[in-house]
């Protein structure tokens, strides 16, 4: 297999109105290697949340090709999108986007829940611990997640993106609603991930958040300006 | 605790939050669903399923229309020899069965109630197909003009004014100075037709000869509203060709026995049949229709505004729905996304 974990080439994508025709991403090329520590950043506008859309399969291209893992995902049906998304991405947003309803342990299981295969409550429990204790939260299942503060609540998301094992971390601005030093222990827990061998791609405005990342991208008005090389999936 | 479990906790949970909500689900489901499920019963009982008769479908309670010189109906209503004539010559029904209604005292009872009483040919309990508590219905020992004095009594009035007594045959019973043996009690799941007047039980059942309009016997001028005739149609005929057969069997005769008395010059007599199901149902069936339409407009109104209601609720967990779709959950719905 491959480690080639998300291969984009020639991808575009172009929102159409009757009067207007607006070109978001332009020819974007790009791979990402198990294990890499992406960051894309750029100005408001350049297209930054449609390419992180499209590589976390919530939007279509307009052209080009994408393969995650050695699978074309370019063109799915919504179902079978799900499904690459429950199974192969991790998801980590600025507003933390936790159930205020559930806890934190069923916040955490909820992909695991998702899953074609439903696993047991016991492996769903061990999984749940295992990822709870990556992210130094697991003094906390039974909390809700208003009962926690923002660094606490993305750690939590953290662990939620971890649990199914993804082959890659989608983070978007995972600092944008945090304060400094809660924003540096989110990063510490990102870089430690990183460090085990998870794949990350981030996009953020912090540089100093995108200087931690091992490549960096830079988009302007939908093009990436430092294209790392293109590799082949075997 | 299995993936089903699990959604049903979940779905608890959040509609305990929303009490107002499910409140309103349930009582506009609630009320409309069953008031849906009442007509539907009524429109059972009273359309499909009206009467508790065997071949009721064959039964019909014959009218007897007295019309005047213009051709009107003047009464509908039998006379006493006239309702004999067509009990003894007619062709049409297989089984037919005269009653006729009254009220009497039961003197042989200290408390001496007033029961409503019914006189019956002894074809009655066999054209509605009666079970007895005990004893027998009435047979060809009672036949008309036997003045056998036996009766049968209701299962009501066996409860309420004989205690149940497991010795009822060998009782007898007092109506107007004639001193009657009881033969039989009516099965409790016996159901009267109440083709006279709604709500009306006969506690007791007399054979046809001992009826109160008796003194009319030989009166082909009088008429009497209490005087009924009820048969089953022969499978051959329809109540058209019935009522073609009668007409003419029952109105010559008439006309001829009432040819000495002026006032009925012109007159004839019009047989006409109902079936026993309108008799007694009347056109409540016509009620139940209406009673039905409005109902499901009723049902389409409530749907639609659960519908509404859900489409709001939909709409207010966009943000949660776009939490599950990024996780992985599928296009149709688990059980959480509805309700949670």
């Amino acid at each position: 297999m491959s480690d080639i974990k998300i291969q984009m080439k020639n991808i575009s994508k172009v929102f159409e109105t009757d009067e207007l025709e607006t070109h978001a991403l332009k020819n974007i090329n790009i791979t990402i290697n198990s294990g890499d520590y992406v960051s894309i950043s750029g100005p408001s506008g350049c297209g930054k949340s449609t390419l992180l859309s499209i590589l976390g399969l919530l939007d279509m291209p307009s052209g080009g090709e994408y393969f995650i893992e050695g699978t074309n995902v370019t063109d799915l049906s919504l179902d079978e999108a799900a499904e690459i998304r429950n199974s192969k991405i991790g998801f980590i947003f600025q507003s933390f986007n936790l159930i205020d309803e559930l806890s934190v342990f069923d916040n955490v299981a909820l992909p695991l829940r998702y899953k074609t295969k439903v696993p047991s409550e016991k492996e769903i429990s061990d999984r749940v611990h295992e990822c709870l204790e990556l992210v130094d939260m697991s003094h906390r299942t039974s909390h809700k997640p208003n009962q926690l503060s923002g660094g606490q609540q993305q750690r939590i998301a953290i662990a939620r993106a971890l649990v199914a094992n993804p082959a890659i971390l989608l983070v978007d601005e995972p600092t944008g609603n945090l304060d400094s030093k809660s924003g540096d222990q989110v990063m510490d827990v990102l870089e430690k991930l990183n460090e085990c061998g998870t794949t990350i791609c981030m996009v953020t405005h912090d540089p100093r958040y995108a200087d931690m990342a091992n490549i960096q991208l830079k988009l302007l008005d939908g093009s990436i300006l430092t294209t790392p090389e293109l590799q082949e999936a075997v | 605790m299995s993936q089903l479990l699990y959604q049903q906790k979940q779905a608890w949970m959040s509609l305990k939050k929303k009490v107002g909500f499910v409140s309103t689900v349930v009582i506009t489901m609630g009320t409309t669903l069953g008031a849906l499920l009442c007509i539907l019963t009524l429109g059972y009982l009273l359309i499909v399923e009206p009467l508790p008769y065997p071949e009721q479908e064959k039964l019909y309670k014959v009218n007897h229309a007295i019309g005047d010189k213009s051709g009107e109906t003047n009464a509908t209503a039998f006379t006493y020899p006239g309702l004999i004539h067509l009990y003894k010559n007619q062709q049409v029904f297989d089984k037919t069965a005269l009653i006729q209604y009254g009220e009497d005292v039961l003197t042989s009872l200290p408390s001496q109630p007033t029961l409503s009483t019914g006189y019956v040919t002894p074809e009655w309990f066999a054209l509605l197909g009666a079970k007895m508590q005990m004893g027998r219905s009435f047979e060809e020992t009672e036949a008309l003009d036997t003045f056998n004095p036996v009766a049968v009594i209701s299962y009501k009035t066996w409860q309420d004014e004989f205690a149940s007594a497991t010795d009822m045959l060998d009782k007898k019973v007092s109506f107007s100075g004639v001193s009657f043996r009881v033969i039989g009690v009516l099965g409790e799941n016996f159901v009267e037709p109440q083709i006279k007047q709604t709500g009306r039980d006969v506690g007791m059942w007399f054979p046809w000869d001992y009826n109160l309009d008796v003194r009319m016997k030989e009166r082909w001028g009088n008429i009497s509203g209490a005087l009924t005739f009820v048969g089953k149609l022969k499978e051959s005929l329809t109540a058209a060709q019935a009522e073609q057969i009668l007409t003419p069997l029952v109105s010559d005769t008439w006309v001829e026995n009432v040819a000495s008395i002026p006032f009925f010059s012109g007159w004839s007599v019009n047989v006409e049949l109902e079936s026993l199901q309108t008799a007694i149902v009347g056109d409540s069936q016509n009620t139940v229709y209406k009673l039905l339409a409005g109902v499901f407009g009723l049902v389409l109104i409530a749907f639609a505004n659960i519908a509404n209601l859900f489409m709001s609720r939909t709409a207010e967990q966009q943000r949660q729905l776009a939490i599950y779709a990024a996780l992985g959950a599928k296009k149709i719905p688990p059980v959480s996304w509805l309700t949670g």
